[in-house]
């Protein structure tokens, strides 16, 4: 291993972990990362608690066993995806143009991964480990395991830096079908393998079971017997096994003879667009730059004067973002498979209901066609003859559009599979629009006021920043819910007034509530100071 | 010392580079000019092995780029026209990292000279990245001089930089260049390559559109005895709009 990258590596290590510790002494990074370890810690408890309890079944494969060979089919197909490795920007401007072989680079990237991958692993054993026989060989298992799925990652998306532009834009779209196939089956199929007991859950645990899918999926396979293992003896044949699966795969990626060089500094200049927006709390653009569209009109109804134009250009973006609204849809579509499953074991569809209102503040990502797209044109917007409150309006109009789809597909969707209530389904349209406003007001009034910087001034994502502001848009959406909550307390439990003149009288509060708080956003995006960084 | 051999580079079927040739001796500085998309980038990164042509040859001080990267890769330096710096690494980290790269023997009193030739003693335990832009192209410039490369390419070299880093910039390009360098400029500020580049050559749609001293181009693009180089670049570039 090269002196230099090794210095590099070490140097950088040392440097994210005194930055860390001298960051604490920020209150904002301090509160942060102690948000973070309360759920860490609460997690650990509450996963303490149920030791013993909910233990994997021993009949066919481990459901540990389904979820990592479902993590290596999308190690796989993710590095084909990528074309390329990716690279930091000043991986391309120190390592690139230097005088080092291409398998160093390799080695030094997948030594600078190996350890997110480490943690990865550390954080799935709080949920697994309590369910395993053997929490620790099980770790040991589980970490392996990632790391050859890295390899995976990286050995496909080396071996795709091989196929021509050409044909890779060809292929894109196909692959990507395929991979959203594949991962909604293999979600469900894990999700079905975690359920235990009988039905589904029981077949797909017998299909990884057999023989085929056992070689197939060989390191899954090793590390579910690990997290079974009653004994040293019982570990020693799989761990040696994902032990050489390691080394081989190690062998194979610095062995290829690709130069990946010009497929790298793409997929890395493509990463760190997605990542720079990602961390700025904006939604990720979809479509490659250069890429063309048709121009559309702006249709001639008043609707779309003024105000209206805004809400015109957004829907234009979400139109045009299609994958990403679709993601959405499928993320729906696994958390109605979970709900479905809670409503059928509980007996009780009162998930739903909250599960639903809430839908928005967990899909943020996807329906965010509003002030955190336009971030970049902020005083443009600011130049338009529109008041703020309509500014303020149109942004968050998109947003609530599209989150009304994800309501409905998840109402519809849950209603396929288990018996509801007449009254479930008229949540989307009565119940859910005024909470889903107030979900999309507070979440721009959370960014125009927080707008989170893409790195801290010592160059480090903020990611503790990141934290802070969810959690404070949480905090003021719960306030905007009570109002609403306390009149429909008091007309039902205190004044005894019918179930339809308090579920009236609530959502006419919480509509008022979201017109003070639009109004809110309108004078702060009128204030905002569009020479602050976004 | 830098030599390219009819370089042709293509990008999803549009051809960004289109036969190219031109050689850069040591000692000498050579000018490359062109409108957007004209095909320098390329050019700078096809010489430094990120890219990989699609036709011509390159050699670095006689290595064959393409056949042997590593090797050619010790004799050059490349600057990015927007350096980025590691953000876990501060100043003085960056110029040891690229020492323990290059293989400096006794480095120690070239980080001094660096330092303080680009202006960076008082920032050196700093973190690159919370450095000014013009600050982190001296970083950039000071780590790809710090080996005394024998072929610097340099990707706009003076952006960020105030007029006082411009002269100093100027300067130093000059003294590498007299040390034997051979130093490849592109830049879009016609007036520093016209003062500071010995070669010129001008880059329309990735084709040479012309190639020499400024005496020499004027002479191919017809313009008058004492055209600057605006003017000749001008003449030249419009000329090629005119035929496509």
């Amino acid at each position: 291993m090269n002196r230099a990258v090794l210095f590099l590596l070490w140097t950088q290590k040392k440097n994210s972990v005194r930055e860390f510790v001298l960051g604490l002494r920020h209150p904002k990074r301090f509160i942060g990362a102690l948000f973070w370890a309360a759920i860490v810690a609460g997690l650990v408890l509450s996963q303490m608690l149920v030791r013993g309890e909910g233990r994997f079944e021993r009949s066919g494969a481990s459901p540990l066993t389904v979820l990592l060979s479902f993590l290596l089919v999308a190690a796989l197909f993710g590095g084909l995806m990528q074309r390329g490795m990716t690279f930091r920007a000043a991986d391309l401007d120190f390592l690139f143009p230097g005088p080092f072989e291409r398998r160093t680079l390799v080695l030094y990237r997948l030594l600078s991964l190996y350890p997110i991958s480490l943690l990865s692993t550390l954080f799935l054993m709080i949920f697994l480990g309590p369910r395993l026989e053997s929490p620790w060989w099980g770790l040991a298992g589980l970490a392996i395991c990632q790391l050859i799925a890295l390899h995976l990652q990286t050995i496909s998306s080396i071996l795709a830096a091989s196929i021509s532009e050409k044909t890779f834009g060809r292929l894109r779209t196909r692959v990507q079908f395929v991979l959203l196939i594949m991962v909604g089956g293999g979600l469900f199929a894990t999700i079905m393998a975690f359920g235990g007991g009988g039905g589904m859950g029981a077949d797909v645990r017998a299909l990884f079971a057999t023989r085929t899918f056992a070689i197939l999926f060989y390191p899954a396979t090793a590390a579910g017997a690990l997290g079974q293992a009653a004994g040293f003896a019982d570990a020693i044949g799989p761990l040696f096994g994902l032990g050489a699966a390691f080394l081989v795969t190690l062998w194979i990626v610095l062995g290829l003879q690709v130069n990946f060089f010009e497929a790298s500094l793409e997929s890395s200049q493509q990463f760190a667009r997605v990542m720079s927006r990602v961390r700025s709390g904006v939604p990720i653009r979809s479509r490659h730059s250069g890429e063309r569209v048709r121009s559309l009109r702006l249709p001639a109804l008043p609707v779309f004067r003024g105000g209206g134009a805004i809400f015109w250009k957004n829907l234009l973006n979400a139109l045009r973002s299609l994958r990403v609204v679709f993601f959405g849809l499928i993320m729906t579509a696994v958390l109605t498979s979970v709900l479905v499953g809670v409503i059928g074991e509980l007996g009780s569809h009162k998930q739903l209901w909250i599960f639903g209102a809430f839908l928005p503040f967990m899909l943020q990502q996807h329906v965010a066609f509003d002030f955190r797209r336009d971030i970049d044109c902020l005083a443009e917007l600011k130049l338009l003859p529109v008041s703020g409150f309509s500014v303020a309006a149109a942004e968050v109009a998109v947003p609530a559009l599209i989150a009304f789809c994800y309501q409905t597909f998840l109402v519809l969707g849950a209603g396929c599979f288990v018996k509801l209530p007449a009254l479930v389904y008229a949540a989307p349209i009565v119940f859910y629009p005024p909470v889903t406003l107030a979900i999309c007001t507070v979440t721009n009034i959370g960014f125009l006021l927080y707008p989170v910087k893409a790195v801290t001034a010592s160059g480090r994502p903020n990611a503790s920043g990141a934290t802070l502001s969810a959690l404070i848009n949480m905090l003021v959406l719960v306030a905007c819910l009570v109002p609403a909550t306390a009149v429909a307390l008091l007309l039902h439990a205190v004044l005894e007034q019918p179930l339809w003149t308090t579920i009236g009288a609530a959502i006419a509060t919480q509509y008022l509530v979201d017109l003070a708080m639009l109004s809110v956003l309108g004078r702060l995006f009128a204030g905002f100071d569009v020479a602050r960084e976004g | 010392m830098i030599s390219v051999e009819n370089l042709t580079k293509r990008f999803d079927g549009l051809t960004a580079v289109s036969e190219l040739s031109f050689r850069v001796h040591p000692g000498e500085i050579l000018g490359l000019v062109g409108p957007n998309g004209a095909g320098k980038t390329t050019t700078l990164r096809s010489i430094t092995g990120i890219l990989k042509p699609d036709g011509g040859r390159i050699l670095v001080g006689d290595i064959d780029v393409a056949a042997r990267p590593v090797d050619a890769k010790r004799l050059l330096a490349y600057v990015p026209d927007t350096p980025h710096s590691f953000d876990l690494l501060t100043v003085f980290e960056h110029l040891r990292f690229t020492a323990l790269a290059y293989q400096v023997e006794n480095p120690e009193p070239l980080y001094e000279y660096w330092l303080r030739a680009m202006e960076l003693e008082e920032k050196r335990d700093q973190l690159a990245t919370t450095l000014s832009r013009g600050m982190q192209q001296k970083l950039a410039i000071a780590c790809a001089f710090l080996h005394d490369p024998r072929a610097i390419l340099l990707d706009e070299p003076l952006t960020g930089l105030d007029p006082r880093g411009i002269r100093g910039m100027r300067a130093s390009i000059r003294e590498r260049a007299d040390a034997g360098a051979a130093v490849v400029v592109s830049s879009h500020q016609l007036e520093l390559v016209e003062r500071l580049c010995d070669r010129v050559l001008i880059l329309g749609r990735g084709r040479e559109l012309a190639q020499g001293t400024l005496g020499e181009i004027r002479a191919a693009s017809r313009t008058p005895e004492h055209a600057t180089l605006e003017e000749v670049f001008f003449a030249l570039t419009e000329t090629e709009q005119d035929r496509t």
